[in-house]
């Protein structure tokens, strides 16, 4: 049970409450009572918030100048790959700048991936239906699985109407495809610092734990992202574009946020690093 | 074709800003309830001349825990004699009449059953019928799986020696959480539902919800407001609009918790929320006007009170929205469609995240901060929510009834009680 810290007010008034409070949450053997939870509040003192706000101003700024670095970094990563998963070798670069300010290159496999043959569309058409199938038997416990799978499923049928009936007009290519989404991993990973100071920056944990949540989530999305878009393009390459919706949906953003929704509430599960206050 | 892909650019545009909205509003209330000053006005409220009060239990084939309901009740410490227990047994074919009828045996003063035989089935028309039969000002109503603690119902009553309070709804805390992982989803779930949107809205002085269950309400107000209405599926909803309307306070009481019975198995909990967001979609329909015009209310009550009623309607736009990122994406539109897209994938970042951080931060507030580890798995739970609003959408659900009035399909939950702990007396 970690000690209550009590700072020292000059106002006798402020020193008599304080007195009196910690007198109340003291039990007879010396020990600390909780407040019943329903009224139990978490003290947020305005040193939380300069220190939230400066340390999402940190990460921040060290994100944006390590974004040329994360490029070459994921750059090499995929050329390092490019071999071992028959990509070809050849490894392109889309250099965005962001607000002047900054500039990343993000990296794509230099390989073509064509609209699906007939043979292809039908084998999806087939691979899809089996899926819908799969999914009648399963309820109760795995009804959520179930109802994934569907959505999937759902998905995967539009692919295949659109590539039914205007195969040519799809808009998307791998590069474009993987080179956009691996920008948006890389905001994603910029907006990380201001969602941890919204909320978990002013949770009752220690300073130290919350600056290690940080690093943890940024370099975890930051190793994710390249492997994730490397085998999307591995996947594209020999399915056709016709999974390329499905990629996008279920495949893309989605993973990431589960990510950091996971880092969120292991760090969210974390001890308090103070005593509870009762604010009413 | 590009009318088409700008109409659907700007009803998306128009939907993210309306889960925007919801967002801050998550997230306002998480922040409240986490470092805001606390309203438990009657809290304190130990010693007083408590009046007579009639608790009605809802019960259709209730056996399994209908007795446990009443043993509770029995040994809690409001003054016997101020309190009359009226168990409603809707057409049960169960042994529910039989432990109904042996509990009034063995205490004929304060246990009175109701038997419903015939008339319109569910818990709002028992209710009706319970009215004629009421003693006291302060009606209490449970439903038969919950088990009310000592003090719960003494919790309940003080907040009605203030005139103004029209109804009190106090904390539901699921009993069956270990169960299974739905079961411990619902308790994430109900945690912050309670501890965090209910206690924000009464600590804001917006709209707390009157649930249906743990909660009371006074019987001059519900008579001012029309009484219960048996044509909704959420009677709850209903008339917790009714009593704001006719200018009644409800009172959200955190402190004054009661256990329940969540479900343990999919297709129930489907069904609850289809039968949930249907109700919650007719009070929209029949309120939302009323409560944006209404002189009385401030403007952070309408605002509030608006939110409140769109809670499943949000879901229906959720759907629309991934329908209309998929029309757009198809569609190609490097502009507008992709600032769309990136709109939403914001939403999906963000807006989210705020639900998340509120049922983290219950659960933290309640001291089970193991719990939030399961945070990735309310994503399938939000996809399973989705799917049954949708379900409550479609044609055809509802019956009509001969009189013209809105039909209702009732769906009784089932119970999940030990076999061992079942008993009569």
């Amino acid at each position: 049970m970690p000690a209550l810290r009590v700072s020292r007010p000059v106002d006798p008034e402020a020193r008599r409450r304080e007195a009196m409070s910690r007198v109340r949450s003291t039990g007879a053997q010396g020990g600390r009572i909780d407040p019943h939870r329903a009224i139990a509040t978490i003290d947020l003192h305005r040193r939380d918030v300069i220190l939230a706000a400066a340390c999402f101003a940190v990460a921040t700024l060290l994100y944006a100048l390590a974004l040329p670095w994360l490029g070459r970094l994921w750059t090499a990563a995929f050329e390092a790959l490019s071999a071992p998963l028959g990509m070809g070798g050849a490894v392109g670069q889309r250099v965005t700048s962001i607000a002047s300010l900054t500039q990343v290159a993000v990296p794509y496999f230099v390989a073509q991936a064509s609209a699906p043959s007939r043979t292809e569309w039908w084998i999806t058409l087939v691979v899809t239906v089996v899926v819908v199938l799969c999914t009648i038997p399963m309820r109760s416990r795995t009804l959520p699985l179930a109802y994934a799978l569907r959505f999937a499923a759902a998905i995967q049928a539009t692919a295949l109407l659109f590539f039914a009936v205007a195969p040519a007009r799809f808009p998307y290519d791998l590069a474009g495809y993987v080179s956009g989404m691996m920008l948006v991993g890389a905001m994603l990973i910029g907006i990380v610092p201001l969602v941890l100071a919204l909320t978990f920056y002013l949770i009752d944990v220690g300073w130290t734990r919350k600056v290690a949540l940080t690093v943890l989530v940024m370099t975890h999305l930051a190793v994710l992202v390249p492997l994730q878009y490397a085998l999307q393009s591995v996947v594209i390459v020999h399915a056709s574009l016709i999974v390329l919706p499905l990629c996008f949906v279920m495949f893309g953003l989605l993973p990431e946020i589960m990510v950091l929704v996971a880092l969120f509430g292991w760090g969210m599960s974390w001890r308090p690093g103070r005593a509870r206050g009762t604010r009413q | 074709m590009s009318l088409f892909l700008a109409i659907c650019s700007w009803a998306l545009s128009a939907i993210v800003v309306v889960l925007c909205i919801y967002t801050v509003r998550h997230y306002v209330f998480t922040v409240n309830r986490l470092f805001g000053r606390q309203r438990h006005p009657y809290v304190d409220v130990e010693l007083a001349r408590w009046p007579h009060i009639t608790v009605c239990i809802a019960a259709h084939n209730e056996e399994m825990v209908v007795a446990h309901a009443i043993d509770a009740l029995l040994a809690g410490d409001y003054p016997r004699d101020r309190m009359t227990i009226i168990p409603l047994d809707d057409r049960s074919t169960d042994r529910t009449a039989e432990i109904l009828d042996n509990y009034s045996a063995f205490y004929p003063t304060l246990v009175r059953p109701i038997h419903r035989t015939d008339g319109k089935p569910g818990k709002a028309a028992a209710l009706q019928d319970a009215m004629p039969h009421v003693r006291g000002e302060i009606l209490i109503v449970f439903d038969a799986d919950y088990l009310p603690g000592k003090s719960l119902l003494r919790q309940l009553v003080a907040p009605f020696f203030d005139p103004q309070v029209g109804a009190v709804m106090g904390r539901v805390v699921p009993l069956n959480v270990g169960t299974n992982l739905l079961t411990r989803m619902l308790d994430l779930e109900r945690s912050a539902g309670y501890q965090v949107d209910q206690q924000a809205r009464m600590n804001l002085r917006l709209v707390p919800q009157y649930g249906g269950t743990v909660g009371g309400v006074r019987v001059r107000a519900l008579e001012n407001c029309g009484g219960w209405r048996s044509d909704t599926l959420t009677e709850d909803t209903d008339l917790t609009y009714r009593l704001l309307l006719c200018g009644w306070e409800t009172v959200y009481q955190n402190r004054s918790e009661c256990y329940e019975e969540v479900p343990e198995q999919w297709p129930v909990r489907i069904r609850q929320i289809t039968r949930w967001s249907d109700g919650h979609n007719q009070a929209l329909r029949d309120y939302a006007l009323s409560v944006l015009r209404d002189g009385f209310l401030n403007f952070w009550q309408r605002l509030d009170g608006f939110l409140l009623l769109g809670v499943y309607a949000v879901a229906s736009m959720t759907l629309l929205g991934w329908v209309l990122t998929l029309i757009l994406w198809y569609g190609g539109r490097s502009v507008a469609g992709f600032s769309a897209i990136l709109l939403v994938a914001s939403y999906n970042t963000m807006g989210n995240f705020a639900s998340f951080f509120e049922v983290a931060a219950a659960a933290r507030l309640d001291g089970y901060q193991g719990r939030v580890r399961l945070l990735p798995f309310l994503l399938l739970g939000y996809l399973v929510t989705l799917i049954a609003v949708l379900r409550g959408l479609l044609p055809g659900r509802r019956t009509r009834d001969g009189d013209g009035g809105r039909g209702v399909v009732w769906h009784k939950t089932l119970r999940y009680r030990p076999e061992e702990a079942v008993t009569g007396t």
